[in-house]
């Protein structure tokens, strides 16, 4: 407790107090910022949390007292990582735009089937049970023989029937001899919906007038919901 | 505050009584703060044990990354869902995501089944192939396509899930009614996690369930859709 001998001194320390007070209300008003609260806002919970370190990252948030457990924006603001800690969905919950692998394997005999129906009229496929995109579609095409001089095969991806998207060639093959393709989207570009069946026709190319071989390809979704 | 002039001891006192009105409101900021915002400072740990955020009525709080708006993890309103927008997500080192989605296929390979019973995965009714599950976890869907061949007469079919081959089976589709030839009939469902489980071990057994009549044969394709609990 100061123990005032004039009247100025009062006023000094009144001073020192409200400069104090303002150091204060400053941090709180920063503090109101970071979790979004505004003067209307009393619900008893903050909006929201808002984080970012500048240049180091985009900003963290630590578990288990520590820094090495974390869920944390990398720098250019485009990955959220969690690092040294699972992550799990508990309960009757999931992971909705998660990604799966659809895999086909054909061995096509002087034709170009369709993978599941083993038909070259009629596309069968598999049936989606959620809405999604395709991502990417793979191709390894292992080629035992062959009459002519050239060939190459695609992976072409049909929906219903249709094609959606024509799959870039392997190289030439020679047999016996296996050659490897891959073809990735971006998400949203070829769509699904529940109900869509996802099927591969193997696309012959090249002037081979006989051959066999065998085929494995893989279709990569998301899934949506 | 550049220009006090206490002229009166009521100017003294009406500041006084301002600065009280500043130490209450920054009272109860910091009370709101430590206590509904970043749990019970009664638990006396140096470090903040939850964050527990609302935006009643428009979200259910949200992180926002990055220093602006468009980066963010929100709870939304409805449907129990925690959105992340504006970022990839990415689980580092060995960690893993557990409780996340996996698509098993499986087609009869050109191989037809004559209308009866068969395992979709050897097209054949006396040589079983099945899934076998690394980890216990829920199937959350299906989806079974088939291509008649040789019909000559309608028939019903379904598809079928069994569980280690036997006992009552997992699932039971759709009732498919057969009745022209070079056609494809589908069928799907989906199911809440939880309520179809799988342990560690089990095998999960695709199959072409023959229900009564016809005269045709099926190529057939079957997705299973499942969450793995860890």
């Amino acid at each position: 407790m100061a123990t005032y001998t004039k009247f100025w001194d009062v006023i000094v320390d009144q001073l020192w107090s409200y400069q104090d007070a303002n150091l204060v209300l400053d941090s709180i008003d920063y503090l109101n910022l970071c979790f979004g609260i505004t003067t209307d806002h009393n619900t008893g919970h903050a909006p929201c949390l808002k984080l970012d370190n500048g240049a180091t990252h985009g900003g963290t948030i630590n578990w288990d007292g520590g820094s090495t457990k974390y869920l944390r924006a990398n720098a250019a603001g485009t990955v959220l990582s969690i690092a040294a800690i699972d992550f799990k969905m508990t309960g009757g919950y999931k992971i909705q735009g998660n990604r799966a692998i659809l895999t086909y394997r054909g061995a096509p005999v002087n034709n170009e089937p369709y993978d599941t129906s083993d038909s070259t009229s009629i596309a069968l496929g598999y049936v989606m049970p959620f809405p999604g995109s395709v991502l990417g579609v793979s191709l390894a095409f292992s080629l035992v023989s062959m009459t002519g001089t050239s060939f190459t095969e695609a992976a072409d991806l049909y929906k219903n029937g249709s094609l959606l998207v024509a799959g870039t060639a392997t190289g030439l093959i020679s047999p016996p001899g296996v050659e490897r393709v891959k073809d990735t989207y971006a998400r949203g570009v070829h769509t699904f919906v529940a109900g869509d069946r996802l099927e591969v026709l193997y696309n012959k190319g090249g002037d081979a007038s006989a051959w066999t071989g065998y085929a494995s390809a893989q279709v990569e979704v998301i899934l949506d919901s | 505050m550049a220009n006090f002039q206490y002229t009166t001891i009521s100017d003294f006192v009406a500041y006084q009584l301002l600065q009280y009105l500043h130490m209450n409101y920054l009272r109860e900021n910091l009370r709101y703060i430590a206590e509904d915002i970043l749990g019970n400072p009664a638990s006396n740990s140096d470090m903040i044990a939850q964050i527990t955020l609302n935006n009643t009525p428009s979200d259910g709080g949200t992180i926002y990354f990055d220093g602006g708006t468009s980066k963010y993890l929100r709870a939304e309103t409805t449907g129990d869902l925690l959105t992340l927008a504006g970022m990839d997500f990415k689980v580092e080192g060995t960690q893993l995501i557990q409780g996340d989605t996996h698509i098993y296929t499986a087609h009869s390979q050109g191989q037809l089944f004559v209308a009866a019973d068969g395992f979709i995965m050897t097209g054949s009714a006396s040589i079983p192939i099945s899934w076998t599950m690394p980890r216990a976890g829920s199937i959350i869907g299906y989806g079974l396509s088939i291509l008649t061949k040789a019909f000559t007469s309608s028939g019903t079919a379904r598809f079928t899930l069994d569980k280690n081959l036997g006992g009552s089976p997992v699932i039971d589709g759709a009732t498919i009614n057969i009745a022209a030839n070079n056609t494809v009939y589908t069928d799907r469902n989906t199911y809440t996690r939880g309520s179809l489980t799988f342990a560690a071990d089990d095998s999960l057994d695709p199959i072409f369930n023959h229900l009564s009549g016809g005269s045709y044969s099926v190529v057939a394709a079957a997705m299973l859709v499942v969450i793995f609990d860890t």
